[in-house]
């Protein structure tokens, strides 16, 4: 133990420690150092933690892509599939006001073919068209 | 003491046998003190070394070991106060410091069958009971630890000079205590 500067030569101080040293703490049961030790073993003993995390990781990071991946393929499923029950979009307001113009200016078939092209770019793609 | 930190880094049994020989007492009679109760000490006492083996890598790099373990076993300690503070916690108001720990449950002398040692530690325990906690873990530290004001400076993160004063207050206090309890 090194040496303190800051002890002090207090004999009142000297006096109040001589007085706290006459209490002993209970001490330790005498089981507490073979059972202490043997923790201690088992602890050095053990496997380092988190090892599993070193071993298993890319597999946790292909299980998350696979997962990105599914949940992205679910949404887009979901979508077309819910085109197809609906139906398309309506068209809206806009795209109807431009065809009328159209047919105000030109004439009223040329008014219907741009309001049916305009309708049909709302339209989702029929998966049954692509193999054809 | 190079060679015993070398051996416990690399977790030779040898070496954390002689560490346990030459700390555990002083750590259990500090712990005693801090926690108040015999059975939370030989937990911590026991928590402290487990976690001193599971990170024994750090070890080699330490100047202090028997500081070292002090800091660790205080760290534990504070960790049980906090489980015990808890609500629903079967240890709740054990090792919190909510209650004022009897004077049994510290000292030997308690039980002794001699009234005056008996009556000695009971003003002791209530003496050290009276102080604020930073003040009477120095205490625990520098009287039942046994450890320097350096030591005690590099548990705490104190500076020396904070310690020593510290000490100086918290023996001071006591006395005056104990002259009034006397008389």
């Amino acid at each position: 133990m090194s040496m303190d500067i800051h002890n002090s030569n207090d004999p009142q101080d000297e006096e109040m420690e001589r007085i706290l040293r006459q209490a002993t703490p209970r001490g330790a049961d005498a089981s507490l150092r073979p059972r202490g030790l043997a923790a201690v073993a088992r602890e050095v003993g053990a496997p380092a933690r988190f090892r599993w995390v070193r071993i298993y990781w890319p597999a946790v990071a292909a299980a998350i892509l696979l997962g990105v991946l599914l949940n992205y393929w679910v949404a887009v499923e979901g979508k077309e599939r819910l085109a197809q029950i609906m139906g398309p979009p309506a068209v809206s307001k806009q795209a109807a006001d431009v065809a009328a113009d159209i047919a105000a200016i030109t004439d009223e078939a040329t008014g219907r073919w741009a309001y049916d092209r305009l309708a049909a770019s709302r339209r989702p793609p029929d998966p049954f068209r692509r193999h054809e | 003491m190079e060679n015993l930190s070398q051996g416990l880094a690399q977790g030779d049994p040898a070496a954390f046998a002689a560490l346990y020989d030459a700390c555990a007492h002083r750590v259990h009679h500090y712990l005693v003190v801090r926690l108040g109760s015999r059975e939370d000490a030989d937990d911590v006492l026991q928590e402290t070394f487990v976690r001193l083996a599971r990170n024994r890598k750090r070890l080699g790099a330490v100047d202090n070991v028997a500081a070292y373990v002090f800091t660790v076993a205080r760290n534990e300690a504070a960790r049980l106060a906090r489980r015990s503070r808890r609500p629903g916690s079967r240890r709740a108001g054990c090792a919190g410091r909510e209650n004022v720990p009897l004077a049994e449950d510290l000292f030997c002398e308690a039980g002794d069958d001699e009234v005056q040692a008996r009556e000695a530690a009971e003003s002791v325990a209530k003496a050290l009971a009276g102080l604020e906690t930073p003040l009477r873990e120095i205490v625990e530290l520098k009287v039942y630890a046994g450890l320097t004001f350096r030591e005690i400076a590099e548990v705490t993160g104190l500076p020396q000079g904070t310690a020593a004063t510290r000490y100086r207050a918290a023996l001071a206090k006591m006395r005056t205590w104990l002259v009034r309890e006397q008389s």
